[in-house]
């Protein structure tokens, strides 16, 4: 492999890890914390990438649009958990509904700009600044690229790490876990399930809003078929982490979900690497690899459960 | 060791493993191909440049080495799959905009300002592509699939009693959502009454055809993967109306369901960026290649089925030097 | 000090009216402060809709409910539990079994406050008080802080409900045969705990049962419900004079069909 194919072997799935880790979070706030399943997100990913592409075009501050992405992914969960708490909308569907919803307003906008919002290289994107400080510094252009994102995105997650986890150990956070774990006894205890809900899904929804917002600006283009499978790829690494990594207390929990992303994007890419020219079973070899990875605990354990037992028998061994 | 602990190392090793696997380097140029997805016309545009760069003595195995990615309409696995071409190739071929626009900036961010060929992309400057068609000014050139839709449009004035023409279109198509508004720019200079619908997937077709009011003469159909993909079902539609159709399209891939298909051949867009790609791999820059656009002379025109719907062809139109009548 | 006055709530269980629950078909009770009081009565004769009514899960179809002389009818089970303890049969229901042991205590300490974001709940402090409140209880729950509830024993989660409940120092105590799914050792234990917190704290107690001994045993007022009323009512001395016997008299003569055999045999 040349320089160039070690160097993207590396990166690309790091930043495609720390990017997606965002929306492994939130699809972990709806599904695991609140026992939610929120489809909205194959909705609300498009809009925000598209949204974010089309205003970085009509000359916006890239930080104001982050700003502006995240509160539209707030707006969006708070729209959804209304719809359900409400309107009585059955969860699931409200979150189809809301799908729909943001999906036709990401169309809309698309077609007001002619069928592309993509960015050409001379468009500010949240990263510019510091891959030009890299530049000027004489670092060559992958280097930096690929360190100016990863320190941006590497910042931002670390810093929604440690909100989120701090948030859920507050009086709040406490509260709106009890309401997702068990609304009888949240009522019991004082706690407004639906208040609680309506913030949980707020968050969630607003930490898939940034990670749609980080990635067009990481691509430079935006389509509405951007939200295609997202919520199959935020589940995808949401399982794999927790099956590979331990995730006894809450905070180990949060990592493990990022580690299931870094798990991922690295696999795909040793699958492509691995896989054959122009071979149309990726998905198939998608869903065996993926097989593999997550069998491999459960075959680790039954393989030490049987040396432990076999070194039982020869201890105690009846003596002759 | 904790059983997590393990499998990173197990994964860790697999990492380095593939790495190693990818062999020692073979000398031959390489070429990458990214195909947006699987649709008929996208892989005519690849075989195409395939077949054009074989007849211009570059050779798969030969005197170089193809590497074809198809993330099969997915945004993410579109934009890494470029990412590995980017790194790997010599010169990378994208399909399809969203293919050619993750290659352009997957080379881009790599540093590496490798060619980047395209086809199958209707409006190259519009996707930032290309900073104007008659000068690429980077390494960025290719294919468009724009069609002679004034040109198509303008045959229906031969045909009697047109009052009204409609548009359908894959709303998620960028290239659709171009062609519709050349479409209905050139539909309201004739005169004619406009309407339009659009589709989200290939089980709205139906639906949407069905939806066309009865005053409405024509259909107008741009060169969109998922209805070109569906012309069984475009064409179902229309023979269940109580007043059929003339359909017009521009892929002339489309053309069991048209009436007429004036426009692209997908396979020869292919072979035409197959013949850059050669270009560009002797020395010839392609800052120095402007944008091409197909052979639009081609007209194809369904005669078997407008008889059978009834409708009447012009003999003007029959008549067209190069037209191909089923 | 709680005031029950003429409650009357129907349940419509499918779409014809003939075929209502009648569940509470006026009902007035007081309960003062310093009163422990045992409800006994057979399936269906309205115990735990009162206690429903009282927690607040639905509102009554007539009457009112007072706390302290104010009225309290129109508010939420949320705003109601945080003046109100309750323990449920369930031993599921009562904690949260993916959480430790500790934040299901934070959960029920911060009831009466409103949840801020900003302040954090998991303080060292409010372990500490927690150690102290588990020592007592001679369990070894106190060394048990950080484990997930679900490891725990059905008896230990009806326990550490009941310590939940009674946490935030409630104006009232409600327990629906909280031990009724408890082994017979591990629910003598709960009934004990139960006794001793409700003595120490001095928190006015409702407790349905179905273990006629228990009611008898405990509280200083019984009461009998049946098919949506209060038939008979017992208090101090007589109270304590009852015998099994005698309660299964009352209820035969009320026409009592389905007194289970739990009951008989308690």
């Amino acid at each position: 492999m040349s320089t160039f194919e070690w160097q993207n072997f590396f990166i690309s799935p790091l930043n495609s890890g720390l990017i997606f880790g965002l929306l492994a979070l939130g699809v972990f706030i709806a599904f695991r914390v609140l026992d939610i399943a929120d489809l909205s997100v194959e909705g609300l990913f498009p809009l925000v990438s598209v949204f974010s592409c089309f205003t970085i075009l009509q000359g916006w501050n890239p930080a104001l649009v982050i700003v502006v992405s995240v509160l539209i992914g707030a707006a969006s969960g708070i729209i959804n958990a209304l719809l359900s708490l409400y309107l009585k909308i059955p969860p699931l569907l409200s979150g189809i509904v809301m799908m729909s919803a943001l999906f036709a307003i990401s169309i809309i906008i698309i077609h007001f700009n002619g069928g592309y919002v993509n960015l050409s290289n001379v468009d500010p994107t949240v990263y510019s600044w510091l891959i030009g400080v890299f530049k000027t510094a004489g670092l060559n252009t992958f280097w930096s690229n690929a360190v100016a994102k990863i320190i941006i995105v590497g910042v931002i997650d670390t810093l929604v790490v440690a909100l989120v986890y701090f948030f859920f150990g507050t009086e709040m956070g406490m509260a709106v876990r009890a309401a997702g774990k068990n609304k009888q006894m949240a009522r019991a205890n004082g706690i407004s399930v639906n208040q609680m809900t309506i913030i949980g899904l707020a968050v969630s929804s607003a930490l898939v809003a940034l990670a749609a917002t980080l990635y067009c600006q990481h691509t430079l283009s935006a389509t509405p078929q951007d939200g295609q499978g997202m919520i199959v790829l935020g589940l995808s690494t949401l399982f794999l982490g927790e099956t590979i990594l331990p995730h006894r207390s809450f905070k180990a929990h949060l990592l493990s979900v990022f580690g299931g992303s870094f798990i991922y994007w690295y696999v795909i890419q040793i699958l492509f690497k691995i896989m054959g020219d122009g071979d149309y079973f990726l998905y198939l070899y998608k869903a065996l690899l993926l097989v593999l990875i997550l069998a491999i605990p459960h075959l680790l354990k039954i393989a030490k459960a049987k040396i432990s037992r076999r070194r039982q028998e020869t201890e105690n061994a009846p003596v002759r | 060791m904790k059983h997590g602990n393990k499998t990173i190392v197990l994964l860790a090793s697999l990492l380095v493993g593939a790495a190693a696997l990818s062999g020692c380097d073979s000398g031959k140029t390489k070429v990458g191909i990214l195909q947006f997805g699987t649709f008929e016309a996208l892989t005519n545009a690849k075989n195409g440049f395939v077949e054009a760069l074989a007849d211009e003595g570059f050779k798969d195995g030969e005197q170089i080495e193809i590497t074809v990615k198809n993330p099969e309409a997915d945004s993410a696995t579109n934009s890494q799959m470029a990412g590995v071409l980017a790194a790997a190739s010599d010169l990378v071929y994208g399909i399809a905009t969203p293919s050619a626009t993750a290659l352009k900036n997957a080379v881009t961010s790599a540093g590496r300002e490798i060619p980047v060929v395209f086809s199958a992309v209707t409006d190259p400057v519009g996707a930032k592509l290309v900073a104007a068609l008659d000068q690429p000014g980077a390494n960025v050139t290719g294919m468009s699939d724009l069609g002679p839709i004034s040109e198509e449009l303008n045959l229906l004035a031969k045909f009697v009693g047109i009052d009204k023409v409609d548009t359908l279109y894959t709303s998620t198509e960028s290239n659709s959502v171009y062609q519709i508004a050349i479409a209905r720019t050139t539909i309201a200079a004739n005169g004619w009454g406009e309407t339009d619908h659009s589709v989200n997937n290939a089980s709205e077709i139906a639906s949407a055809i069905a939806a066309v009011s009865d005053d409405v003469d024509a259909l107008f159909l741009p060169t969109d993967d998922t209805i070109a993909a569906n012309m069984a079902m475009v064409k179902n539609a229309n023979e269940s109306r109580a007043k059929p159709l003339i359909i017009l399209g521009c892929d002339v891939g489309m053309i069991d369901g048209c009436v007429i298909a004036m426009g692209v051949d997908y396979f020869e867009l292919g072979k035409q960026a197959g013949l850059m790609a050669a270009q560009i791999l002797t020395g010839t820059d392609p800052a120095d290649i402007p944008v091409g656009t197909g052979d639009s002379s081609l007209l194809d025109i369904n005669k078997t089925w407008a008889d059978a719907l009834g409708v009447a062809i012009p003999a003007e139109i029959l008549a067209t030097t190069g037209a191909e009548i089923k | 000090m709680l005031q029950c006055v003429n409650l009357f709530k129907t349940f419509r269980l499918d779409g014809n009216p003939q075929n209502d629950k009648k569940a509470l078909q006026g009902v007035d009770l007081k309960i003062d402060d310093g009163d422990f009081i045992t409800v006994i009565g057979g399936n269906g004769s309205g115990k735990t809709t009162l206690l429903n009514l009282i927690a607040g899960v639905f509102p009554p179809d007539v009457g009112h409910l007072f706390l302290d002389d104010e009225e309290i009818t129109p508010l939420a089970e949320p705003k109601r539990a945080k003046f109100i303890g309750r323990v449920f049969q369930d031993p599921m229901q009562g904690t949260i079994a993916d959480i430790s042991l500790f934040e299901n205590l934070v959960l029920a300490s911060n009831r009466a406050k409103k949840p801020s974001p900003f302040r954090w709940a998991l303080t060292k402090e409010k372990k500490t008080e927690f150690i102290e409140l588990l020592k007592p209880l001679k369990l070894g729950l106190e060394d048990r802080l950080d484990a997930k509830i679900g490891t725990f024993s059905g008896g230990q989660r009806q326990s550490v409900t009941l310590l939940m409940a009674a946490l935030a120092k409630p104006k009232l105590l409600l327990l629906d045969e909280h031990t009724a799914a408890l082994d017979p050792k591990t629910a003598r234990t709960v009934m004990e705990l139960t006794d001793s917190i409700v003595k120490n704290d001095r928190v006015p107690t409702l407790m349905i049962t179905h273990n006629m001994k228990d009611a008898i045993k405990y509280g200083n007022r019984l009461i009998m419900m049946s098919e949506g009323k209060i038939i008979f009512e017992a208090q101090g001395k007589e109270k304590e004079k009852l015998t099994v016997e005698d309660l299964l008299k009352k209820f035969q003569l009320a026409s009592l069909d389905d007194v289970p055999d739990s009951m008989i045999l308690g």
